[in-house]
């Protein structure tokens, strides 16, 4: 079983290196990463404490509330639906593999291509913004804001990927849907305060990557930044690991329900 | 052996199979009917992609959605011309064996061992995209009997190939019945299956319509009264020579005078008379065509009641 599982697994990561989408998303984290380095390397000296605002707010929009979302609802969306478009699903679903671990197999193997694209795209924007001399004399623990960041990218990135592949499995039109959710209500819903913002997983995936915001001086950034209401990280992660499992886990049970050889001519009536 | 007892799929208000029982024993059976007579929703319900709406249909003595055990048994072929076009054939039939459960040494060894026997050996490293059609069926084949399968269920596998191509095919189909296999073949080709077995299943309107020795089926598709259509410049001059063939048993006449549809019993004798019939009356034919030269009037025809 663990051979047919990794067989799978590796069918769908061929898939996906075959595929244009993973293209797009490997263009769009270089572009990230690119401005990282541009920034810094062009942008006027602000002073030393905005240089850590300017790279906790990039990090922030541009890797948790875009790519994070945008990398999983690429990726995540598809895995049982272009293989039903493109009628090849048949071959995994008439072998002796189960169909919960046929999607998990597909969910891993897609999963691990975003994880190396977010925690790539995320190294990179760093070294570019750190690396052409740091901003002197600014003392900062750079490293322990990444190393937040790279830990909220992970498990954020967990979480949607398992979110757009239930909603993958559950709409036709599934791209549209996780636009609307990720980009819209993840984002419109973290601007609201109090309890209602702690419905959105981006307040968690927040919580995590600004929990060591850390200092400039005697400024202390989560001041600077208006940070009042994040969760502690330990609960934040566990939300997210549960939101993840969850979401997965009805995935599998639906994959194991529904039938996927759908309807396509004149039968009889 | 194949057990399906009142079986029935529905497509919401569309039904692809209604009420059937059947039992496919042993050897090659293959499943003829016209296009959306339901052959593939039979197909898919056999190899456990869709769940009866209603009814049971068994493997072996089990049901088979959801049943790794009785899926573990099972080759498919489908019918639609999809693959993952980026993978050499080698790759593909490796990964499929795999997903079978053989061991990984083990599964790319049978895959190059099926490839070579269905004619592929010298295109194992070569992309499927750019594989003619018949290829792409002999590699479709293959991924359906790597993990040496006690039942082979193939749809439409003549479908697009070449004369040279669908003959070895059908050689590989029958091989593999003479090899113990249970094959269950679907066609809308009469001919195409006439060639591999006398043991079909005759399905239409998702209703198994008649199963059994293909020479009993031909018996009663022979008492059928086939509907020729001629257009002559005298239609009713013809007609009234025609009518009085004793094989013949109706003649309609188009108010223009020009068209006749003629209905015999005895198409050969019909058309061995036809030319002198038409020389001694000094009748002359400018078209003619038999209207229903196809299975799906043979099965509206048993589907009335006509065949018995």
């Amino acid at each position: 079983m663990i051979g047919a599982f990794l067989a799978v697994a590796g069918l769908e990561v061929r898939q996906v290196l075959h595929g244009k989408k993973v293209l797009a998303a490997a263009l769009l984290v270089a572009g990230a990463a690119c401005l990282g380095y541009l920034v810094r390397r062009f942008a006027r000296d602000p002073g030393p404490e905005t240089w850590p605002l300017l790279y906790l707010f990039m990090m922030t929009f541009l890797f948790l509330h875009t790519l994070a979302i945008l990398i999983p609802l690429l990726l995540s969306t598809s895995l049982i639906r272009e293989e039903t478009d493109e009628g090849t699903l048949v071959y995994l679903f008439t072998r002796p593999l189960q169909r919960s671990l046929v999607l998990l197999a597909k969910f891993v193997a897609s999963l691990l291509i975003s994880l190396l694209l977010i925690v790539a795209g995320m190294s990179l924007f760093h070294l570019g913004f750190t690396l052409p001399g740091r901003p002197e004399g600014v003392a900062y623990d750079w490293a322990g804001a990444l190393g937040g960041f790279l830990r909220a990218g992970v498990l954020g990135v967990l979480a949607y990927s398992a979110v757009f592949t239930f909603v993958g499995l559950v709409s036709k039109r599934a791209l549209i849907f996780g636009i609307a959710y990720g980009f819209l209500s993840e984002f419109l819903l973290t601007l609201v305060p109090a309890v209602i913002r702690k419905a959105t997983l981006m307040h968690y995936i927040r919580s995590i990557a600004l929990s060591r915001t850390g200092t400039v001086g005697d400024q202390d950034m989560d001041r600077v930044l208006g940070l009042a209401d994040l969760t502690g990280p330990t609960l934040s992660a566990s939300t997210l690991l549960g939101a993840a499992a969850c979401f997965l886990l009805l995935s599998m049970v639906l994959v194991s329900v529904r039938e996927f050889a759908e309807y396509r001519g004149a039968e009889a009536s | 052996m194949i057990e399906a007892e009142h079986l029935s799929k529905w497509y919401g208000q569309v039904i692809g199979l209604n009420d059937v029982s059947v039992t496919v024993g042993g050897g090659l059976t293959a499943l003829l009917g016209p296009n959306g007579a339901g052959k593939t929703t039979f197909l898919r319900l056999m190899t456990g992609q869709l769940k009866p709406s209603q009814g049971s249909i068994r493997l072996f003595g089990e049901p088979v959605w959801n049943n790794r055990r009785v899926l573990a048994r099972i080759g498919f072929c489908p019918e639609e011309d999809a693959f993952y076009g980026h993978l050499t054939a080698l790759q593909f039939v490796t990964t499929l064996a795999r997903i079978s459960g053989l061991p990984r040494g083990e599964a790319a060894h049978r895959a190059a061992e099926t490839l070579e026997t269905v004619g592929m050996g010298g295109a194992l490293h070569r992309k499927i995209r750019g594989f003619s059609k018949g290829m792409r069926q002999r590699t479709k084949f293959a991924q359906a009997i790597v993990h040496d399968p006690d039942v082979v269920v193939l749809d439409e596998p003549l479908t697009g190939t070449d004369p040279v191509g669908r003959r070895d095919l059908r050689d590989l189909i029958g091989g593999l019945a003479d090899a113990g296999k249970q094959v269950v073949i679907s066609s809308h080709v009469l001919y195409e299956v006439e060639a591999l077995t006398e043991t079909i299943v005759l399905i239409h309107r998702g209703r198994i319509v008649a199963s059994g020795n293909l020479h009993e089926i031909r018996d009663l598709m022979d008492t059928y009264p086939h509907r020729i259509r001629i257009r002559s410049a005298d239609g009713r001059g013809l007609a009234s020579v025609l009518v009085e063939r004793p094989h013949v048993v109706g003649v309609e006449v188009a108010s223009s005078g020009e068209t006749l549809t003629v209905q015999t019993q005895d198409p050969g004798a019909f058309f061995a008379e036809l030319p002198g019939l038409v020389l001694d009356n000094g009748a002359e034919v400018r078209e003619m065509y038999s209207e229903d030269d196809n299975l799906d009037a043979v099965f509206r025809y048993l589907v009335s009641g006509g065949g018995g």
